[in-house]
């Protein structure tokens, strides 16, 4: 892009160039300020204009140097211009202008300017509403068209113009509240910085997104959602591509293949040569969400609409009837000016919106008004216990030996296993082993995983097995009677256990137990407080272990040893026994169970897959949030309905008034508006009482 | 022209703001700035950087007018002699 010097004395330099969107300028004034000798820089955005201020002799040099580098990212712009011209246009916020110009202006203009104004701004008006008739619609367009063309043609100006100005202007505040919680929500989005894995002289390093360069060998494990646009290089992996594709079911994605920032490897390992990176992918994954959203409406919402529209026949029945009665076309015209519609329309999603804004400053993210609906009317929680009822971080609590062994040779050799492991079970046989100085020596050969199940290998000759009861016993028939009791005490005091065998046989069980998020006993109380009928617990321990921390949390309703493919329908039977059900859950096998839900509800660390299919993620991690969401879908259901009941009894004293002569259509229309920018306004107060913001 | 702040305004454009200033470097200062500025309408981000001494505030200029915010900053500019 050009830049022209337009004066320059030392220490300072102005420049100019076309004008700037406020995105391109951020990064441009990152860039400057990282230039060493710049001490101060102004830009304006709408003139282009950029003043430098500097010290030393060669910054100015530099300054040019960098700026010949810059180039205005053509297809991000485009990008966000289109999708997140939320942003820009947010910031139009309807002025007082109209009014003023209604009030004050209006009335001082010749009576031809007045009719010639009128007629211009009421053409779109009457154009929409003919279309509406022609698609063989009778809804709120039609009645809007037509009360304005009444108006005009008793000669109203006055009444035609200040019903124009009241739509445009609650029009006016509904797109912008509906454009600035959307640039909100995508801000909020966009900011979440997270570090990625990648490939550099065969070391797996860790780097921050923004490092992340075109070219780079990015890793991808289970569960992780793909950070860029890329093909795979090595690797087999099912991918989730429902963020792109809306397809549910993962497909297979081997060497040679394209994958696309946002979509989640739900099974497998990648390594993926990066081709695009950054903001820009990472954009179109918001745009993505956004235009989601939007189209998950609340069932309130379509009910709002429906009713709007069908209220709309009646008005004209109404009117109809009026006008045969009295022959009073000013009385008719008052009944077409009262309508109920457009409160609904406006204020139902406005609310809805503003909710989920709320949402998001109170770290809530909640992704459309079904799901606010569903937090509000929600009757049971269902929890899966590993990640949410505590914080998936298991502890070695006991390590118990066979006859004739050790302690530390069990955990010593069980440590030796398990190190070639990620998972958190793994790592916390791994960190006892290490807290505790057992050092072990490589001695096994090829170490085998079986899924869910256990480890197998050979050490010294002998055939190792590490892994669960079902493993150990069912599968491999090692006897396990001699350390049964031992067994049994630790599931009572919640432990899951691990058998280590040797040989053929038991050598040892280590009992890991996963504490309780400190948080979520009084969470558990307070949702019961809060009139949640049936809290319910599900998780993969065995029924002792699950009964002990369900006593410790006050959950009365558990169930255990389940496999991660039953709590999909787990919660869809909870449903058809007719509770609305909010599922709580942050693992990737938890995202069937998320999906059938009400409302699935995930915290900001589960896993990518989670976070995609859940309704709501609460973004700080804290189990309070939920309570916080409820309230706040609570809140925002009730606003509505107090919406309707305002709009429908105000609306209805409006319309006896203009039946009964008391109101003349002008003073209906103004009190009718009145009650739509009433409604409009209560819709969008906050939800959440102020002090308790989390 | 506001005498103290302005100094350690060290890029500006409407809607963005970056400070530098010496009390940014000392602990407990961001605690004190978002305090300060949090819970006011309009602002949009907020990112102190202790061991740089920056302050980089993202604000949507129709809700919380320039020269608003510079009020704020002088306030505190003056209540924290450098």
């Amino acid at each position: 892009m050009k830049f022209i010097i337009v004066h320059q004395l030392p220490g300072r330099i102005r420049l100019r160039t076309a004008p700037l969107p406020a995105d391109f300028a951020s990064t441009l004034a990152d860039r400057l300020e990282n230039l060493p000798g710049i001490t101060g820089i102004r830009i304006s955005l709408r003139t282009g204009s950029i003043l430098l201020l500097y010290t030393g002799t060669s910054t100015p040099r530099n300054i040019c140097a960098l700026l010949a580098a810059q180039t205005l990212p053509e297809k991000s712009l485009q990008i966000r211009t289109h999708s997140e011209g939320a942003m820009v246009e947010a910031q139009n916020h309807p002025g007082w202008g109209p009014f003023l110009w209604y009030l004050f202006v209006r009335p001082m203009l010749p009576m031809f300017i007045r009719i010639i104004t009128a007629l211009k701004s009421a053409l779109p008006y009457i154009k929409k509403g003919l279309a509406a008739l022609f698609h063989g619609h009778l809804n709120v367009d039609v009645l809007d068209a037509s009360a304005i063309t009444i108006s005009i043609l008793r000669g109203d100006f006055g009444t035609a113009s200040l019903l124009m100005l009241l739509l445009g202007y609650g029009e006016a505040m509904e797109q912008w509240t509906r454009r600035k919680s959307l640039a909100q929500l995508a801000e909020s989005l966009r900011l979440g910085v997270d570090n990625v894995w990648v490939r550099r002289e065969g070391q797996d390093l860790r780097i921050r997104f923004d490092e992340l360069r075109v070219g780079d060998l990015v890793v991808v494990r289970d569960g992780s959602a793909i950070p860029v646009d890329g093909t795979v290089v090595e690797g087999n992996a099912l991918v989730n591509q429902a963020s792109m594709t809306g397809e549910p079911l993962g497909v297979r994605r081997e060497p040679g293949a394209s994958v696309f920032a946002g979509t989640v490897v739900e099974s497998g390992e990648l390594l993926i040569r990066a081709t695009g990176v950054g903001d820009n992918t990472r954009v179109k994954g918001i745009v993505k969400y956004i235009e989601e959203s939007e189209k998950i409406k609340a069932g309130i919402q379509g009910k709002a609409e429906r009713l709007a529209n069908t209220a709309v026949p009646f008005s004209f029945l109404l009117a109809g009837l009026v006008w045969l009665a009295t022959r009073n076309l000013t009385r008719a015209a008052s009944v077409l000016l009262v309508d109920y519609s457009c409160a609904l329309r406006l204020a139902t999603p406005l609310a809805i919106m503003s909710a989920m804004r709320e949402g998001v400053e109170n770290n809530i993210l909640i992704k459309g008004g079904r799901y606010l609906e569903g937090l509000a009317g929600a009757t049971t929680v269902v929890f899966d216990k590993t990640g949410t009822l505590t914080n998936s971080r298991p502890q070695v609590a006991e390590v118990i030996p066979a006859e004739g062994y050790e302690r530390s040779e069990i955990l010593r050799l069980a440590a030796c296993l398990e190190e070639h492991f990620p998972h958190p079970v793994a790592r916390a046989v791994v960190r006892q082993a290490e807290e505790e100085h057992l050092i072990h020596e490589e001695e096994h050969a090829r170490v085998d995983y079986v899924v869910a199940h256990g480890i197998c290998t050979h050490v010294n000759e002998k055939r190792v097995l590490l892994g669960s009861l079902h493993y150990i016993h069912n599968d491999e028939h090692v006897a396990v009677k001699h350390m049964r009791a031992e067994a049994d005490r630790l599931a009572k005091a919640g432990c899951s256990v691990l058998y280590l065998a040797s040989d053929g046989k038991l050598i040892g069980l280590i009992g890991l137990n996963d504490p309780p998020r400190p948080e979520a006993r009084e969470v558990i109380k307070a949702l019961r407080e809060a009139g949640i009928g049936r809290i319910v617990m599900l998780t993969g321990d065995d029924r002792r272990a699950a009964g002990t921390v369900a006593k410790q949390l006050g959950i009365d309703e558990y169930r255990a040893e389940i496999l991660p493919v039953d709590k999909a329908g787990i919660v869809a039977s909870l449903h058809d026994e007719g509770e609305t059900v909010l599922m709580v859950g942050d693992g990737i096998n938890d995202s069937p169970a998320l999906s059938a839900a009400d409302a699935g509800v995930t915290l900001k660390d589960g896993a990518d897959l989670a976070r995609e299919v859940a309704g709501v993620v609460l973004t700080a991690s804290d189990l309070h949030q939920l309570l916080a969401a409820i309230q706040l879908g609570r809140s925002a259901m009730r606003r509505i309905q107090t919406n309707f009941a305002l709009t429908l009894s105000l609306n209805t004293l409006f319309l006896a008034g203009g039946l009964s002569g008391i109101l003349g259509p002008g003073i209906s229309a103004l009190l009718h508006n009145l009650t739509t920018l009433g409604v409009c306004f209560n819709a969008t107060r906050r939800f959440l009482p102020k002090g308790e913001t989390i | 022209m506001n005498s103290s702040i302005m100094q350690y305004i060290t890029s500006f454009f409407e809607g963005r703001v970056r400070i530098r200033h010496p009390e940014l470097r000392k602990s407990g200062c961001e605690e004190q700035i978002w305090a300060l500025l949090g819970q006011i309408p309009g602002i949009l981000t907020l990112t102190v950087e202790q061991k740089t001494g920056s302050l980089l505030l993202e604000y949507d200029p129709e809700v919380l007018p320039t020269n608003k915010l510079l009020e704020l900053a002088e306030q505190w500019s003056a209540a924290h002699p450098v």
